[in-house]
């Protein structure tokens, strides 16, 4: 047995077989404070809610979370920002060691292999990734794994392009970050993040049109369309323009970085992950402006992962049997 | 270490070729400079030269073939100078001036050819870092495993090139806080939402081992199977029907 582990800005989702099956465990990676009072903690228990109690607050835990801020009309916290542990975030490590705790359960046996996902060094802001990676390790070893860890956009890869000898490029859009690799045989050739992605979307869509960033989120997690034909001054307009510019910013800096590397002349087949990946219409825009700036590698196709959410957990765990014994 | 003292000698070979600028500017050294004002400038001037690229070959390391190429230059710059000094003004004049000039110059190209090959072997392998494992791939033959057997680990030459060891953390601090008290839903060991679907992931890691080790290719671009399936059509346009039956049947 092994376990694969996508830590994500938004959701953290544990992977395993079970015989035949692939079991997906998911978390929101997110919490809310509330006050302490006995009425709302026998409220919280009798709604069966995971939270933690400390000193005179409630910590509510995970999609609980999501829903209490709803009724409190409250925002919730994140022990990670752009794709790494949050440095503004005192709670951060004990919140999300009890996150990752639930949702990747206790070992099968001593020393299981786990392979966690991790974000690539960004290549347009000064965050450094280390710190948030061995703290991880740290964490899921404590938890009596034996962990390690790989690149999202390789994950992606692992997970989607067997079918051509792992070679294409993966691009995890996420909420925090986009991370992107380019590999030939397994073997990355170019990877990197962007420290951008569906929060940053969320955050400037929130800006221009004045709106809470929970009821952007809402929106564009519901029912939203990508496309150019929007009203003016709507929150899908706004959506639709920072989704154009993320997916023009992260196609020219592909470009650039393979451009630096000699990538081999064989087809690079793209595949398209994560949260921020799921907006119908997502794909064609990114075809639109492949085709526009052009790379320089022969794309054969354009494809979204088959689950983007669960992509980088299934990557991770086809990584972890490969070590298993 | 050894960058310290590449620099070090870099430093003391442009502060002797200054110094000797200076002395040149300071006796205003003309055809009939008294002989010892001519020797210490253009000794230190002639040493400070060899000094500097001496000091760039240091900072660019040595290998072994340009070590003794690099320290021959610099003996027979050396040599030179010491020449001069010995000669001028008494014996200056040809064809010594010539031999001891020819001596200087043998020296410095030694040297410079040192720097230069040193600047070559980097630009080859820092591009050969990426492409080498691909090549080996695509060969798959005896002398392409022996490669492999003396190339690095594929990790540290793709996406990560300068990646150092990173320390092993054990995280003592990372004990909850003494306060925490957990609800009541986390009593369970496993919480989040479950989604279950059939799948074969092992075949995929079976898969991706067998990549790695190299027994898996990639298919061709599209464009070598357009030239492939046009050349196979043309044939069959210029192949009779019997022969079409001869080799196709029906």
């Amino acid at each position: 047995m092994a376990k694969g582990l996508d830590v994500g800005t938004m959701n953290i989702v544990c992977a395993e077989m079970e015989g035949e099956n692939v079991v997906f465990v998911q978390q929101r990676n997110a919490f809310l404070e509330l006050d302490y009072s006995d009425l709302t903690k026998m409220m919280l228990d009798n709604a069966n809610v995971q939270y933690v109690i400390k000193g005179d607050k409630i910590y509510v835990l995970g999609d609980d979370a999501m829903k209490f801020a709803t009724v409190f009309r409250k925002s919730t916290r994140r022990p990670m920002k752009t794709g790494i542990l949050s440095p503004e975030e005192k709670e951060a490590v004990p919140i999300i060691k009890l996150i990752v705790e639930k949702v990747l359960g206790e070992p099968n046996y001593e020393n299981e292999i786990v392979c966690l996902s991790s974000p690539a060094n960004p290549i347009d802001s000064d965050i450094e990734t280390t710190y948030h990676r061995k703290t991880m390790e740290a964490l899921v070893k404590k938890l009596g794994y034996n962990p390690f860890t790989i690149d999202e956009g390789l994950a992606i890869i692992y997970s989607e392009l067997a079918d051509n000898s792992f070679t294409g490029i993966g691009i995890s859009f996420g909420a925090g970050m986009t991370n992107v690799t380019a590999a030939y045989f397994a073997a990355p050739i170019v990877s990197f993040s962007i420290a951008r992605g569906g929060d940053w979307i969320d955050e400037n869509a929130a800006k221009a049109t004045g709106t809470p960033k929970e009821q952007v989120c809402a929106i564009k997690e519901s029912n939203f369309e990508l496309k150019y034909e929007v009203e003016l001054g709507s929150v899908e307009g706004a959506l639709a323009i920072y989704y154009d510019y993320l997916i023009t910013y992260v196609v020219e800096n592909l470009k650039r970085k393979l451009t630096e590397v000699t990538p081999p002349q064989v087809d690079f087949p793209i595949v398209l992950a994560g949260g921020t990946s799921k907006p119908r219409g997502f794909k064609r825009i990114f075809e639109e402006k492949i085709s526009q700036v052009g790379l320089p590698v022969d794309v054969s196709q354009i494809r979204v992962a088959k689950d983007p959410l669960f992509s980088v957990a299934r990557g991770c765990l086809i990584a972890a049997k490969t070590k298993e014994e | 270490m050894r960058y310290y003292s590449a620099s070090f000698i870099f430093a003391v070979g442009v502060g002797l070729l200054i110094l000797g600028l200076t002395l040149m500017i300071t006796f205003q050294l003309h055809y009939g400079s008294e002989p010892f004002k001519v020797e210490i400038t253009f000794g230190i001037i002639g040493i400070s030269i060899p000094i500097i690229i001496h000091g760039i070959n240091v900072m660019l390391g040595y290998r072994k073939y340009s070590m003794i190429v690099t320290i021959l230059g610099f003996v027979l710059s050396l040599l030179a100078v010491g020449a001069f000094i010995m000669l001028y003004p008494e014996n200056w004049y040809y064809p010594n001036v010539t031999y001891v000039a020819v001596v200087y110059a043998l020296g410095l190209i030694m040297l410079f050819s040192s720097s230069f090959a040193e600047a070559v072997v980097r630009i080859i392998e820092s591009s050969a870092r990426t492409i080498k494992k691909i090549v080996i791939h695509e060969r798959g033959s005896e002398i392409a495993k022996k490669a492999e057997e003396e190339l690095p680990p594929l990790e540290a030459k793709f996406a990560f090139p300068t990646k150092a060891e990173e320390p092993e953390i054990a995280l003592k601090d990372i004990t909850m806080p003494p306060d925490l008290k957990p609800g009541k839903a986390l009593e369970k060991p496993r919480i989040g939402k479950m989604v279950k679907v059939k799948d074969e992931v092992g075949s995929y890691a079976e898969k991706l081992i067998r990549v790695r080790e190299g027994e898996l290719k990639v298919k061709k671009t599209d464009s070598d199977i357009l030239e492939v399936t046009k050349a196979l059509k043309s044939i069959e346009e210029r192949m009779g029907k019997e022969d079409k039956k001869k080799i196709f049947g029906g």
